[in-house]
């Protein structure tokens, strides 16, 4: 499975699977679930932290966490 | 079931214009204090509507009823106990999905619940249609489209929130299928949470937690679908900027320019309205003195009030222009992004990019900053932030550097095109942010923490700043600065006051001042001799010469002992005392303090105190040590624990001891 960062940014990608529950309920509170559309926005030279956006909201978080989504292309 | 309503809540997201709103509904009759047993800040208001007056109370902004954070966890525990109240719920008309969310959660509650649907106007520039009867269908409520930042909406939303006591929610959203809501699935569902607060780690609540919300999602997901639609529009100029001010280069760049910026406008924007404060109050000083009959009254009203007075209104100018800054960056969003750019740097020291937050802001008030770190959920950077936030350069320091800095060198010189007093003074705040990052990585090795926790953030659309918003709260904190610090160097001058009139040997002093007063063809000379015997002989003068042996060696006189020591009640204290020491509104030739202080000499040696070694000393100490009472009694109340401000009064006071005294010995 790939994640956001085998993607150049604002590539269209859908949300496959998160790997841990605590950040499915953070990311459940910012609208976003297994199926939303989401596209890296921005990202520090060293890829963290990221801007996800997602669920007409944008989102920090480091790479550690980033590396938990696991996306496919929007079809 | 028909109640009656007393109170109001407003709740919704952050970033959701709900202070905005309530500002609107409750005008200027609002009232902050904190929710029992918390440092959380409660707005409350009365809103009138037909005649029946309601408690309006602007709850936190949150994302979820389980959520961690304090802030969050407070808006949770008003909602769970409410009673004869209803909510109106604010939500952002451009993220839907993220609003609605925290929506179904709060309906689920059984509690009479109005959608607000804030910043429509902005939904419809960004090419956003929304079907406001059909979601007001699929989701029982009813449904107020509104724009604070315009004003739109406000009547007809006050209109519907009349028509609160009829309403009742109908559906449960945490469960598969939509289902009617009933008394018994409501109770249970306010236990879970409650429960969930109490033990946010158990594993069976943050997996009951987790299907629920789920279903909850499905079914906004599902609703969202069919009442909206998004065209695509052409990017704004504020997009545009956005990627300029997010790029992992020209960020920073960025960052770095509005940082100086800032700098140099706080000390070039103030340099006149200061010189027009200083020259009022001097001419204050001289009228009263020479229009009032003499007496006690009058040389307290003088050298005491005005001269208080006249120390700390000095550098309001500054002040004002600082906070005007900070509040134009957390206005526009733009803080937000300081937090993407710095999170990396910051992590290697132990915090994380939201503790940018409270330390920028700790450039105006550690008190407010130091509160505003309960955003982050970490307890261990956390922790950390609340300790190095009072080393940032705070609003209060500013008038002692601002006073140092111009014994240093003159306000008219320059590097370049560039004041060099605005770059000492940058120097003092990049002093302060290294400090600050310093004492996190020593605090880091020292804290511990067996919670693992992640850090993830909202990042708001970067938006024009809301001017009205932004010139209420700089007009507000400017009061509150000169109210709080007011008080206190009020009651500090006018104690001084007493303790320079007086001294243990009074009759000697009573001898001194009749002979004296005798003299009428009293030399300058003569004059200035008799104004040192007096303070060498009062209490105030006794003291200093008390402590004087443990601060010579830092550099510092008798005098400047006492200044120290007044401003462990509040750091803009020093300039305070230093102006009721040396007479400053007694004063009928306009020579400010600067002058006084500049022109001072060593009786023993003919020699100026004020030199670079004993200014830069003083400049490092106030830098460093932990003078403000306010800030450790806030520190206690965050942390719950005495050890957390002892350590920093230690830690802090310490390090501005010994790097005073190194200064002074290498720079004399």
């Amino acid at each position: 499975m790939k994640t956001v960062f085998d993607y150049k940014p604002e590539t269209p990608l859908v949300l496959e699977e998160v790997m841990q529950e605590d950040l499915v309920l953070k990311l459940l509170e910012f609208g976003i679930a297994k199926g939303s559309e989401i596209q890296m926005k921005s990202s520090m030279r060293s890829g963290d932290p990221v801007i996800i956006s997602g669920a007409n909201t944008n989102i920090l978080l480091r790479k550690k966490e980033a590396k938990l989504l696991f996306v496919k292309p929007v079809k | 079931m028909e109640t009656a309503i007393q109170t109001i809540y407003l709740a919704g997201n952050p970033n959701c214009g709900k202070s905005s709103l309530f500002n609107l509904l409750a005008g200027l009759n609002q009232k902050i204090s904190n929710i029992p047993g918390t440092t959380v800040e409660k707005v409350t208001g009365r809103l009138k509507l037909n005649g029946k007056s309601f408690n309006l109370i602007d709850l936190p902004g949150s994302y979820s009823m389980s959520a961690k954070s304090e802030d969050e966890r407070v808006a949770s525990l008003e909602l769970l106990k409410a009673e004869n109240a209803a909510v109106v719920f604010v939500a952002d008309a451009t993220r839907l999905e993220s609003n609605l969310s925290y929506f179904a959660q709060i309906s689920d509650l059984g509690l009479p619940t109005i959608l607000v649907l804030n910043m429509f106007d902005l939904a419809k520039s960004k090419g956003i249609v929304l079907d406001v009867d059909a979601l007001s269908r699929e989701l029982g409520v009813l449904v107020v489209t509104t724009s604070a930042r315009n004003n739109t909406g406000i009547e007809k939303l006050k209109e519907t929130m009349y028509k609160l006591e009829r309403v009742t929610q109908s559906i449960f959203w945490g469960s598969a299928e939509k289902t009617p809501l009933n008394h018994s699935q409501v109770e249970n569902y306010r236990k879970r949470i409650n429960s969930t607060l109490e033990n946010p780690d158990d594993e069976t609540g943050k997996a009951h937690w987790l299907q629920e919300s789920i279903c909850r999602k499905a079914h906004i997901q599902e609703i969202i679908q069919k009442v909206r639609k998004i065209h695509s529009v052409p990017a704004t100029f504020l997009h545009k900027l956005d990627l300029v001010l997010l790029h992992p280069i020209w960020g920073l760049a960025s960052m770095f320019t509005i940082l100086f910026i800032v700098f140099q406008a706080v000390f070039y924007l103030a340099e006149w309205p200061m010189q027009a404060i200083e020259w009022f109050f001097s001419q204050l000083g001289y009228v009263l003195q020479s229009n009032m009959p003499s007496g006690w009254f009058r040389d307290i009203l003088v050298n005491g009030v005005v001269s208080g007075l006249a120390g700390i209104v000095v550098f309001l100018p500054q002040i004002i222009i600082l906070f005007f800054f900070i509040g134009l960056m957390e206005e526009t969003g733009y803080m937000t992004r300081v937090s993407f750019l710095s999170d990396r740097f910051m992590r290697r020291f132990g915090l994380n990019g939201k503790s940018v937050i409270p330390l920028v802001g700790g450039m105006a008030c550690a008190i407010p900053s130091i509160m505003a770190a309960r955003s982050i959920e970490n307890k261990k950077e956390k922790l950390i932030t609340i300790l190095v936030t009072p080393l940032m350069s705070c609003s209060a320091r500013l008038p002692v550097y601002t006073l140092l800095i111009s014994l240093l060198v003159s306000p008219q010189h320059k590097i370049g095109v560039f004041h060099t007093g605005g770059l000492i003074l940058m120097g003092m705040y990049i002093l302060g942010f290294v400090s600050a990052l310093l004492f996190s990585l020593v605090f880091n090795v020292f804290v511990k923490s067996k919670v693992k926790d992640f850090f993830i953030m909202e990042v708001p659309e970067l938006k024009p700043p809301r001017w009205q918003a932004l010139f209420v709260t700089l007009y507000t904190k400017a009061m509150s600065f000169l109210m709080g610090a007011g008080k206190v160097i009020l009651t500090v001058s006018i104690l001084l006051f007493f303790l320079m009139e007086y001294g243990p040997n009074q009759t000697q002093r009573d001898k001194l001042k009749t002979e004296f007063e005798a003299n009428t063809n009293a030399t300058e000379e003569e004059e200035a001799f008799f104004s040192k015997q007096m303070l060498e002989t009062s209490y105030i003068g006794k003291f200093g010469k008390t402590i004087e042996p443990t601060i010579t060696p830092l550099g510092y006189d008798w005098k400047i002992g006492i200044a120290l020591l007044t401003s462990f009640a509040a750091r803009e204290v020093f300039v305070g005392t230093m102006s009721v020491i040396y007479g400053v509104a007694n004063d009928p030739e306009g020579v400010g303090l600067r002058e006084k202080l500049r022109s001072e000499k060593d009786p023993k040696t003919g020699k100026p105190i004020y030199t670079i070694a004993v200014l830069v000393s003083l400049m490092i100490f106030y830098a460093f040590a932990m003078q403000c009472m306010s800030t450790l009694a806030i520190v206690y109340k965050e942390t719950n624990s005495i050890k957390w401000p002892i350590v920093q009064l230690l830690s802090m006071t310490g390090t501005a001891y010994l790097l005073s005294f190194i200064a002074f010995q290498i720079l004399s």
